[in-house]
């Protein structure tokens, strides 16, 4: 376990290279953040601490993220991939440090720094000698699924936030949230590429392991319940927004990403099955609905 | 999800597989390609030296770094 700081320090008071390197890297790719008209005193302590909860929350998902992508990118150089996919993950890196220290600077702004803890051994890292299965099956999970639903969930969160810091900040990760979307799906279609025998019993695997995958997506975006609930639900609370949903709201956006882009985009690179196991999720959520209407606990 | 895109998507699917099967492509592979030293290479014990090219060799520095072939058994060897 470690505390995850934003900037090394220098005690000589200059900025240090790495660091002026690293703020470049981390300023939006358009547009701006105007940190300096923000103005903490406008909001209640209870507001700012929700907020700053939030963001911390947040920073620790988008390090688990720089982390993944960057073990991806050197197990594909392994695998013998194209150059360009390097210089693709080159860019999907960076926008990975952006919006980690994006979601730190958040949590300074709001007057609550934070160095949130961080869990190596929690991090979705491959085994060095991850075979292209392993490297595939997970590209499909992070890009196909979770970059596709959390590109959903962050275009809704623009349109919740009210307060214009939040909105310059998530208009800033929604930018890049658009391109791994794109470059996910263009990746996992790639991938789908048979070469032989050894490919289709990889195929067969992955498609079989798409109920858990799935499953997995749904309980880290709150979809406990079925679609129906998710919809009938407020997705947003009122007051000032710094960029939150509802429960029900997230779980929403999870039900409308799989219906819109994650099954038919399965299927579309040579997954068919996604349709089946993603019907026998909703069949299964919708039980658990309906057995917590009745009282039967869930 | 746009047809076209999803169109997209299936026809990139199509053609030559990009990536090998990594560790057990190597392990089937026939004799590797001998890979040229560059610039990150892993680290390689030096080759021996023979005993004129070692006497010529500049005198070490207090904080060279120590090499293997320098360990010797110790002079009390404790028989």
């Amino acid at each position: 376990m470690y505390e995850l700081k934003r900037i090394s320090g220098d005690v000589t008071g200059d900025v240090l290279s790495l660091t002026a390197e690293h703020d470049a890297i981390s300023r939006p790719r358009k547009g701006e953040v105007r940190w300096e008209d923000f103005d903490r005193n406008a909001y209640s302590p209870l507001v700012l601490d929700e907020a700053a909860r939030l963001w911390e929350e947040r920073a620790v998902q988008e390090m688990h993220s720089l982390a993944l992508f960057t073990e991806l990118c050197s197990h594909l150089h392994r695998l013998g991939a194209p150059l360009d996919w390097s210089g693709a993950f080159a860019r999907m890196i960076a926008d990975e440090v952006r919006h980690t220290d994006l979601c730190l600077r958040m949590c300074e702004a709001l007057g609550r720094p934070a160095a949130p803890k961080i869990e190596p051994g929690h991090l979705n890292l491959l085994a060095p000698s991850s075979p292209r299965a392993h490297v595939r099956r997970l590209i499909v999970a992070a890009f196909c699924i979770g970059e596709t639903v959390s590109g959903h969930m962050f275009r809704r969160v623009l349109k919740a936030a009210t307060v214009p810091l939040a909105r310059d900040v998530v208009t800033a990760i929604v930018i890049d949230e658009t391109f791994h979307g794109e470059l996910g799906w263009e990746l996992g279609a790639l991938l789908m590429r048979s070469d032989g025998a050894a490919f289709e019993k990889e195929r067969d695997a992955l498609a079989a392991d798409l109920p858990h995958l799935f499953r997995h997506y749904a309980k880290l975006c709150g979809a406990r319940r079925g679609p129906g609930w998710a919809r009938a639900s407020v997705p947003v609370a009122e007051g000032p927004n710094f960029g939150t949903m509802t429960e029900a709201g997230y779980a929403a956006a999870f039900f409308d990403a799989m219906e819109s882009d994650v099954v038919p985009g399965l299927r579309s690179i040579g997954l068919p099955e996604a349709a089946r196991a993603y019907e026998a999720l909703v069949r299964d959520l919708d039980a658990v609905g309906d057995r917590a209407e009745r009282g039967d606990g869930v | 999800m746009r047809s076209h895109r999803l169109n997209r998507l299936a026809l990139l699917t199509q053609g030559v597989a990009l990536i090998g099967l990594g560790a057990a492509d190597m392990a089937c592979s026939k004799e590797p390609v001998a890979d040229p030293i560059h610039v990150n290479s892993p680290p390689q014990d030096p080759p021996p030296q023979p005993a004129a090219d070692a006497a010529s060799l500049p005198r070490p520095t207090m904080n060279a770094p120590f090499l293997p072939r320098d360990a010797g058994p110790t002079t009390d060897s404790g028989k």
